[in-house]
């Protein structure tokens, strides 16, 4: 039992060696690395695509057989057919990819060409209503360009007319200083209100300067004040020339009328001054209209009057107030004397009257003895009467 | 008489194998010379450098081919020769192929250049027409 035991290990060991021995010489070399990449290249989306290639489908399908002959040689233990049939395998299998990529080139080339075709078409059309819309924008341009140039002109005109008539109202201004400083003159406020004129003058330089240089505000301003000063000025000398003239006019007439007082005969003249009031005396001795103690005027000897009474209706004399005033030689009661000299230059009064004189103006007094203008053998020459033009 | 033509028979039987073979390896040769020109060829023709790896190999493998030839395992030269001719032509068509995607690369980039310029008439044209507007001009 044991020796059956013992020769049945024996046979099991020894088949097991022989199986051992058999598995060894049976097991497959190590795949080449030329059909694993061809494997690998015939796995891949590229291949696949070259299939569905027309032109390259049967290079894909030599490949499919090289590599299947390649695998077989492989397993076949035949590992140098295997290498060339997997390379050449390689090379129909890459050419097919290739001719895959390039139809995929050609697509995108023509694709390519599609989309520019399409660019082209849409930049031109684009471009074109660019192009009309930036003309548009150009015109508009050109008309906002207009209209501010035309705004511009208008604001100039505005300006310049504004301008001119600031000029215009200056000048007026200045035209009225000026008129105002000529007023001034004819009542020669230079010498009457010198201060107010010399304001005015240097005032009305300063605003002509200030036109000149064109600062018309400054001018205006200038021209006020002058005229103002002028006005001032006019209006302080105004009384005083007023005055001075009626003064030189009175003083003139005055001359015209002692000048024509003295051609009348039997009449002595002389002017003199009793505080302000200015006195033109006719003087005519009483022997020449009365008679000794008379108060009437001698029949005929009243014509002696005419020319005074002339000289007192002329209208340039006509507001002179006369004072008739009738003086005697002192001799005698005075009450007696002032009587007989009023009574004489009441009837001196009344001969003027009589001849056109008006009674308003005339004024008869009786001064008695008094104002003797001569004594001794000469004491009669104070008997005579005064006709007194009278004036400021 | 019989004898001189059996010898000759014999002689002419035994130097006809010898003359092909010298035959086939110059047309090897010739094969061999005209795959090196082309491989050089198709190097020229690469301007994109897409195929160095497969022109090395088509040169390692005509160098084998040269050496099988010296060794005069003829059968083994042709198999490697077939396969240069199958690189070669497939080299040819990657060349090709990589030509063709270089022009496409090349209208593409023409094509994205051209559209960013339509882009820039677009935008202006945009703008444009906001100025217009502003202007008093119609939308």
């Amino acid at each position: 039992m044991i020796k059956t035991t013992r020769g049945f290990s024996i046979l099991s060991l020894a088949a097991m060696l022989l199986l051992g021995v058999l598995s060894q010489g049976c097991a497959l070399a190590p795949k080449p690395s030329e059909l694993e990449a061809l494997e690998k290249l015939r796995a891949s989306p590229s291949a696949a695509a070259a299939l569905k290639l027309k032109n390259a489908a049967p290079l894909v399908k030599s490949s499919d057989e090289l590599l299947k002959r390649s695998q077989a040689k492989w397993k076949s233990s035949d590992l140098d057919e295997s290498t060339d049939a997997a390379l050449m395998g390689q090379a129909k299998l890459k050419h097919a990819i290739a001719l895959a990529d390039q139809d995929s080139a050609k697509r995108r080339i023509a694709k390519a060409e599609d989309d520019l075709d399409d660019v082209a078409e849409e930049q031109e059309k684009v471009q074109k209503e660019l192009d009309a819309v930036n003309e548009t924008i150009g015109l508009l341009h050109q008309t906002a360009q207009a209209k501010d140039e035309q705004k511009a002109m208008e604001t100039q005109m505005e300006v310049d007319k504004k301008l001119a008539t600031d000029k215009a109202d200056t000048a007026d201004k200045i035209s009225a200083a000026e008129l105002a400083l000529k007023t001034a003159d004819t009542v020669q406020a230079s010498t009457y209100a010198k201060a107010e004129y010399t304001a005015a003058a240097d005032t009305l330089a300063r605003a002509q300067a200030e036109l000149q240089q064109g600062n018309f505000r400054g001018a205006q301003m200038s021209a006020d004040i002058a005229r103002k000063k002028a006005d001032e000025a006019v209006a302080a000398a105004q009384p005083i020339y007023a005055e001075k003239t009626k003064a030189d006019d009175n003083r003139a007439r005055a001359d015209t009328l002692t000048r024509e007082a003295s051609t009348i005969a039997g009449v002595e003249v002389r002017r003199d001054a009793r505080g302000a009031l200015q006195r033109i005396v006719l003087t005519i001795p009483a022997e020449q209209l009365f008679t000794k103690k008379q108060t009437v005027i001698t029949p005929g000897r009243e014509a002696m009057l005419d020319p005074v009474a002339t000289l007192m209706k002329k209208r340039e004399y006509q507001n002179y107030p006369v004072q008739i005033v009738g003086f005697a030689d002192p001799r005698g009661s005075s009450s007696s004397l002032l009587a007989l000299t009023l009574a004489r230059a009441q009837s001196v009064a009344t001969a003027l009257m009589s001849r056109g004189v008006d009674s308003k103006r005339v004024m008869a007094t009786g001064q008695g003895g008094a104002e003797q203008v001569a004594s001794g053998k000469d004491r009669s020459r104070n008997n005579r009467i005064e006709i007194i033009f009278l004036y400021q | 008489m019989y004898r001189y033509a059996t010898c000759f028979l014999l002689l002419a039987t035994l130097s006809i194998p010898a003359s092909a073979r010298a035959g086939e390896a110059d047309d090897l040769q010739r094969i061999i010379e005209d795959n090196r020109q082309t491989a050089n060829d198709l190097e020229r023709l690469d301007e994109q450098k897409a195929t160095g790896t497969e022109l090395t190999f088509l040169r390692t493998w005509l160098d084998r081919a040269w050496n099988l030839r010296s060794q005069e395992k003829y059968d083994e030269v042709r198999v490697v020769t077939d396969r240069c001719k199958a690189q070669a032509d497939m080299i040819r068509e990657k060349i090709t192929a990589a030509k063709l995607a270089a022009l496409a690369a090349q209208k593409e980039t023409e094509v994205a250049r051209k559209r960013a310029t339509l882009d820039r008439t677009k935008k202006a044209l945009e703008n444009a027409k906001v100025q217009k507007i502003r202007l008093g001009g119609k939308a």
